[in-house]
């Protein structure tokens, strides 16, 4: 319930609509501004730190030139600078280079599942342009052509991981098909899991250091160890998305370990599922081990095509001494395969630059919106002084009624909180979709509200500042004085 | 009841300053009725806002009661005047925005009273000055002499010991002026002291002193009975 001074004041304000709202406007608009601004600047630091705390920001990526080249400019493919193989023994670099804590092979990779409809998929493409390879069987166009049968499907040796590319662009061998009748067989097998609905998984091939590099956990089963990357046998591990996704609904991926899945490069055995790593990407990956060959290595006959891409990452303990591990690195592997052949990129300094960009935009957009903020307070402040001295003799005669000082910067006061704060309400409904599409134009995911919230407070804070001041003089006024006004 | 001690105000011009009251001496008992006369400009109004503490005097001292309040917080002036003065003006100054009994209720919320008991007193002090039916019409639908009676009443509010008035009537058609002083004379009657600026010798005479200002200085007095 108001007091009569306060319905004074309420009446005053909405018997002049019009200034009042323009009031509020001016106070959203600059609130709004300014919200966004401070956001957008508190993302950009805060999304920088977490994109450098990532353990890919404290990498060195060691490629061949040819593929380096490839990865900056995408449109144009260039014929191999080289015959430059990298393997897993390159990673010996690191033994040179103090500062580096890790270093790996993670390359991409994929895995396709053989499944019922994988196989009516391939029949009907079988049917009407004939089944590539050579062998084409008269009855279904189906053809197993891996050395395992399918019968053995379970025992049988797969093929390596490591080598499937080469097997696509070879042809046939190492690339399994399988008949309805196959699958049925498999499906007979109690160790082995037919992935429904599911044509493909992204993964990646690892040497083991890749999950110390990134600190992942197993949740269920083991990592990979030295010996899956040397033995013949396939093991697996699956990120926590990708292990809930193939386990299938409401059954548990525990399940899943020590199983085979079925996939054309062979029966794949789960070892292991991640703890979730935070990172969506590899939570929906599967890792498998990159193997080395010693007999296709660098020296060893022609490297074979998925050589080429082999990328090592070396990661180091102090992000300080990025670069002068990189010098060591460019040394080492200058002395092995010569200069030019290999392209050593340090993700860290680009992100570095991409970062310091963005925090320059930011620091930029707040500083006009806080332009913009002090311009509409500034004119906030100007209307309540001038609504203040309209309201001068009203004073002088509530004062000589008995209200205080105190009491009538309490009521001019109030008022003004109401309007920072129906502004500072406003300006937030603009600041958020504001500051998402900002955000969204430097390329931010994931921003926090918070920031927002943070902006709006600290900006409301600033308006109150501006109308309170109006307040405070109208209070200071001689009631004598006031009422000598007409 | 109140004294001023060598009370003076002065104003600071560009190059001059004005002495609108210049040593004056007065004291008030209480349950007088005070009439304050003089030219235009003598410095009525300026003595009559020093007795009310809606000013501060440049030298002298106000007793109120036998006790100085000169370097009371400005909390204890509003007080004062909130429980002891009632004010008057030629211009009415209601406020517009509010009714009739809403401008007499605001001093008593001031004070603290609940707002049932504050629009009770407040019905009952409208009945009384004959605006029953006027209490929820706003100032600007009301006559001046209506609007002067809801001042009347809102100075009573709180139950004032001295009304302090500053032309009163002038506003006002003298057959509403005279509902005014008959009002005031009444209030008197009930131990309510008045003090009243006034231009109207007619109105002088009918109080029971009269004190003359001429330049700011205290002139003359005369007292009947
Ligand atoms: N704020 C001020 N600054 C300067 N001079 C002032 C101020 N207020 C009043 N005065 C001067 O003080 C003197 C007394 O003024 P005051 O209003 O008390 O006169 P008054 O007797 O009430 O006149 P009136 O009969 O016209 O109302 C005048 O000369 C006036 O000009
Ligand atoms: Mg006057």
């Amino acid at each position: 319930m108001l007091s009569e001074s306060g319905k004074i004041v309420a009446r005053r304000f909405s018997g002049r609509l019009v200034e009042s709202g323009l009031l509020i406007l001016a106070v959203a608009l600059g609130v709004g501004a300014a919200s966004s601004g401070f956001s957008l600047l508190g993302n950009t630091i805060r999304a920088g730190k977490e994109m450098l705390a990532s353990p890919a920001y404290r990498e060195l990526v060691v490629s061949a030139r040819s593929n380096a080249d490839e990865m900056t400019v995408p449109a144009v493919k260039k014929p191999a600078a080289s015959n430059v193989a990298l393997t897993s023994s390159d990673l010996d670099a690191a033994s040179l280079a103090p500062a580096v804590a890790f270093s790996y092979v993670q390359n991409r990779d994929d895995l396709q599942f053989i499944n019922a409809a994988s196989i009516k998929q391939e029949e009907s493409f079988a049917a009407s342009f004939g089944a590539p390879g050579a062998a084409v069987s008269a009855s279904g166009g189906t053809v197993l052509v891996t050395g395992a049968a399918p019968q053995g499907a379970s025992g049988a040796a797969p093929a390596p991981a490591g080598a499937k590319r080469a097997a696509t662009d070879q042809g046939p061998p190492g690339f399994r098909r399988m008949t309805e009748d196959d699958l049925k067989k498999a499906q007979a097998q109690a160790d082995l899991v037919i992935v429904d609905g599911m044509e493909r998984l992204n993964g990646f091939l690892v040497t083991p250091a890749f999950f110390d590099a990134w600190g992942m956990k197993a949740s269920l089963g083991s990592l990979l160890t030295d010996s899956d990357a040397q033995g013949s046998a396939s093991a697996l591990v699956l990120g926590s998305s990708a292990a809930a996704k193939i386990a299938g609904q409401g059954k548990s991926a525990s399940d899943l370990i020590g199983k085979k899945l079925l996939t054309r490069d062979g029966n794949m055995q789960v070892v292991g599922v991640l703890a979730p790593t935070g990172t969506t990407s590899y939570d929906e990956s599967f890792f498998a081990p990159y193997k080395t060959y010693a007999s296709t290595g660098a020296g060893n006959g022609p490297p074979r095509m998925w050589q080429f891409n082999t990328q090592l990452r070396f990661t180091v303990s102090d992000v300080t001494k990025l670069a002068e591990t990189e010098k060591l690195l460019t040394g080492w592997f200058e002395s092995r395969f010569g200069e030019g052949q290999i392209a050593i990129s340090n993700p860290r300094s680009e992100a570095q630059k991409l970062i310091d960009r963005n925090q320059g935009i930011g620091l930029l957009i707040l500083f006009l919106s806080l332009s913009g903020l002090f311009i509409a307070l500034v004119n906030v402040s100007h209307i309540l002084m001038s609504r203040g001295l309209r309201m001068r003799k009203g004073v002088g005669i509530m004062m000589a009624l008995g209200a205080s000082r105190s009491s009538v910067l309490r009521l001019f006061a109030s008022e003004a909180t109401a309007v920072s704060v129906a502004g500072s309400l406003l300006g937030g409904l603009f600041a958020l979709p504001i500051s998402r599409s900002m955000q969204s134009a430097l390329g931010l995911s994931g921003g926090s509200w918070l920031f927002v919230v943070l902006g709006i407070v600290a900006s409301w804070l600033l308006t109150l500042a501006f109308s309170v001041a109006p307040a405070w003089q109208n209070s200071r006024i001689v009631p004598a004085e006031a009422m000598r006004v007409a | 009841m109140i004294t001023l001690k060598n009370v003076s105000k002065e104003y600071d011009l560009v190059g001059s300053t004005v002495n609108a009251l210049d040593d004056v001496s007065l004291t008030i008992d209480r349950g007088e009725y005070v009439a304050i006369m003089g030219p235009s400009g003598s410095g009525k109004s300026t003595l009559l806002h020093i007795l009310g503490i809606l000013d501060t005097s440049t030298s002298g001292q106000y007793l109120l009661e036998d006790y100085d309040i000169t370097a009371l917080p400005d909390r204890e002036h509003a007080r004062i005047r909130n429980k002891h003065f009632g004010f008057i003006f030629q211009s009415f100054n209601l406020f517009s925005e509010l009714s009739a009994l809403e401008n007499v209720m605001l001093p008593m919320s001031y004070a603290g009273v609940p707002f049932r008991k504050r629009r009770e007193r407040a019905e009952l002090l409208l009945g009384d000055m004959g605006l029953a039916h006027r209490m929820q019409h706003l100032p600007t639908m009301m006559s001046g002499g209506e609007q002067q009676r809801v001042a009347i009443a809102r100075a009573l509010a709180n139950d004032p010991d001295v009304i302090l008035a500053d032309e009163p009537t002038g506003n006002l058609p003298s057959d509403k002026g005279e509902e005014i002083m008959t009002t005031l004379e009444s209030l008197n009657e009930n131990g309510v002291t008045i003090v009243m600026v006034t231009h109207n010798p007619e109105q002088g005479r009918r109080a029971k002193r009269r004190v003359l200002i001429r330049d700011g200085k205290l002139e003359d007095e005369a007292r009947h009975a």
